[in-house]
């Protein structure tokens, strides 16, 4: 995925390279939509070049999410199991939560693989867009580092 | 909603239906009625307007002040022949150069003769500056705070210090609690709290260091200005537009405009011969080049970068003028025909570089880099006597308190104030040294203090807009209270005897109309 990363070029005032976080944590729509038309505005050859690897990226992201949801989820199965009383519950809550993060990864890519298709502007939809994705992030990263944390202590504990 | 209220949209007369305006006005026509007439200048138009040179200093917001000073200018009926400005100077040099145009009348303002202050005032009134911060809504939030909240550091410090203590707090906690885990359960539960604060802090950290970093690499990727600057260019280009000004062409067209009857006054007390065959306009707008390390005069020096001179939108000279460092983007001019003979020559002509080291793209910043009051620029040493002054708007900020200043007590200076006193003894070292060789120039320079406004508010509020523009209007007065123009002019003569002693004294053939 970070390969596919390096080839995404767009166009503002000059030719230059962006990031998929800039698309996730875009100050506006305005921006948001720049950046995906400013792709059209690159020579033919560069644009699909372009185009293609955003695409392949959020296609390759679709089959990693899995893979990362499902690693917090056994994470937390295992911090439970190390828990006692209403800390096992807790953290099987939080693993099972992790269907949160990844139903706003889902739609979130599936926003911009259609605003790539056409560009418009839709105000409630790109404000929906923004909440999920500090959703997906802020669930996923605390339920990770709480996680981790309560893993730490019991490692240090020598209870690991 | 006090906030709001002080920064609405206002008009025009909010700053020149000031007292303060009124009574600037009223003691220069007491005095021009006193000496039968303010005497300014030789160049005299139909109705008596005298023109002169302006040079126009840059400094961000306080370029307010240079409105108000042309604004009392102008109501004493002077006239601005030619114009050139740096920065915040060269945006009201580029406004007093397109407004205007061929025709006279009641709501129709000439090029040469009409009055061009109340309609920049008018841009000035339906333009909110804050717009012009146009970078990362984080970066704006940063600057606004920056600027604004003098206590704003102090909280960034305060909020680091309390994240490294609560860090420590948390990691003694955790060790302690760690410890007390095994006799006691309440501890177990504890520690397991405290590791997740801890985790979590961590996290914080983490996302805001990386975020910062993520606005660097985006800092990096935009030339390292924090501002686009886009939101300046289009209201810039959008005036010139409406002012009938759409590329070099038509900017010299207006340029070009005669000024209405225009006549040498005095002839008879002239010691020189003089004509008015060669009075036309002038502009130049001052920027820096980084990739050749010059200085650019533009429009003069267009055919540096572009074959055509309809290439180039003159809106874009003021773009690069502008181009505060790390406040704005640099400007570009890219793919440099370098392979055409005329930009080789002008290259050559100019600066003396070989067609192998033209550079292929262009990037500009400030002006006020290398020159940030150009007062030197329409000089020509061939000219004994000028038949029009060099008229600069200088602005500063200096303390009128009489106590101790920071710059005295050098062991004092912290680290800000350090760089900016490197960077002020660099950016007016060319200018000033003009000036200390050429004291006759300082004649004809009024000062405006302002002191206690940041040249960097872009959030400044009406208020603050009109008590720049007073202050700007007050240093006019105090100026033209005590311009001397006969005294100049002999002044400008013995300047041309000392540098040139072998000329005879009848020197008439030699005189060049300036």
């Amino acid at each position: 995925m970070a390969r596919t990363e390096k080839k995404f070029f767009t166009v503002g005032r000059v030719k230059q390279s962006f990031s998929i976080l800039d698309l996730q944590f875009s100050p506006s729509e305005q921006d948001f939509n720049k950046l995906l038309s400013g792709i059209q505005k690159l020579p033919a050859s560069e644009a699909k070049s372009s185009r293609k690897a955003l695409k392949k990226h959020l296609y390759i992201d679709f089959l990693f999410m899995p893979a990362l949801y499902l690693f917090i989820l056994f994470l937390c199965f295992i911090t439970a199991g190390f828990m006692r009383s209403s800390g096992v519950g807790l953290f099987k809550f939080l693993g099972y939560l992790q269907i949160l993060p990844w139903a706003c990864d889902i739609a979130e890519n599936w926003f911009i693989l259609k605003r790539m298709q056409v560009i418009s502007e839709d105000h409630q939809t790109f404000n929906f867009y923004r909440i999920l994705v500090f959703v997906k992030w802020g669930v996923a990263a605390v339920v990770l580092v709480a996680a981790l944390s309560v893993l730490v202590y019991f490692w240090m504990g020598g209870r690991l | 909603m006090k906030q709001a209220q002080a920064n609405d949209r206002v008009l025009p007369s909010y700053f020149t239906d000031d007292p303060i305006i009124e009574t600037c006005i009223q003691k220069l026509k007491n005095k021009s009625a006193l000496e039968n007439g303010l005497n300014v200048s030789d160049v005299v138009d139909e109705e008596g307007n005298q023109y002169v040179e302006l040079i126009q200093k840059g400094g961000g917001v306080w370029g307010i002040a240079l409105v108000g000073y042309t604004y009392i200018l102008e109501e004493m009926g002077i006239r601005f022949l030619n114009l050139a400005g740096t920065s915040a100077g060269a945006i009201n040099t580029a406004l007093l150069a397109v407004i205007g145009g061929e025709n006279k009348g009641a709501d129709v303002i000439h090029h040469k003769s009409g009055k061009k202050s109340q309609k920049i005032l008018q841009y000035i009134s339906e333009l909110n500056m804050f717009d012009f911060v146009d970078g990362h809504p984080f970066a704006k939030w940063l600057i606004k705070n920056f600027i604004k909240n003098t206590e704003f550091v102090s909280l960034v410090n305060r909020i680091l210090r309390d994240s490294f203590l609560t860090f420590c707090g948390l990691m003694v906690c955790n060790i302690l609690f760690l410890g007390l885990s095994y006799h006691y359960p309440w501890a177990d539960i504890a520690a397991k709290v405290t590791y997740i604060f801890t985790g979590l802090l961590i996290l914080t950290i983490g996302v805001i260091v990386y975020y910062l970093y993520y606005i660097f690499t985006r800092l990096q990727g935009c030339g390292y200005g924090v501002n686009p600057g886009g939101v300046f260019y289009d209201w810039i280009h959008k005036i010139m537009e409406d002012n009938g000004v759409s590329n070099i062409s038509t900017l010299n067209q207006k340029l070009q405009i005669p000024i209405p009857g225009v006549q040498i006054k005095n002839k008879e007390n002239r010691v020189y011969e003089s004509t008015t065959n060669d009075l036309t306009g002038k502009v130049s707008i001052i920027t820096s080049e980084l990739v050749s390390q010059n200085k650019i005069e533009f429009p003069k020096m267009w055919s540096l970068f572009k074959i055509n001179e309809d290439e180039l939108h003159p809106a874009r000279f003021v773009r690069a003028s502008m181009s505060i460092p790390v406040f704005f983007e640099s400007h570009m001019i890219v793919n440099i025909q370098k392979d055409q003979q005329v930009i080789q020559d002008s290259w050559k002509r100019y600066f003396g570089t070989e067609a192998k080291d033209i550079p292929l793209n262009a990037r500009f910043v400030d002006g006020g880099m290398l020159s940030n009051f150009p007062i030197n620029i329409f000089y020509n040493p061939a000219v004994i006597e000028p038949r029009l002054p060099s008229f600069g708007i200088n602005m500063v900020d200096q303390p009128l308190s009489a106590k101790k200043q920071p710059t005295e007590d050098i062991y004092s200076w912290d680290l800000k104030y350090y760089l900016g006193r490197m960077f002020n003894t660099m950016q007016n070292h060319y200018d000033k040294d003009f000036m200390q060789k050429n004291k006759v120039f300082s004649k004809g320079i009024g000062v405006v203090n302002l002191t206690g406004h940041n040249w960097l508010n872009f959030f400044v509020s009406n208020a603050e807009k009109k008590q720049m523009f007073l202050k700007g209007a007050l240093a006019a007065t105090e100026f033209l209270m005590t311009f001397d123009w006969e005294a100049y002019k002999k002044e400008r003569v013995e300047m041309y005897k000392k540098l040139n002693p072998d000329v005879k004294q009848d020197v008439k053939s030699h005189q060049v109309n300036h």
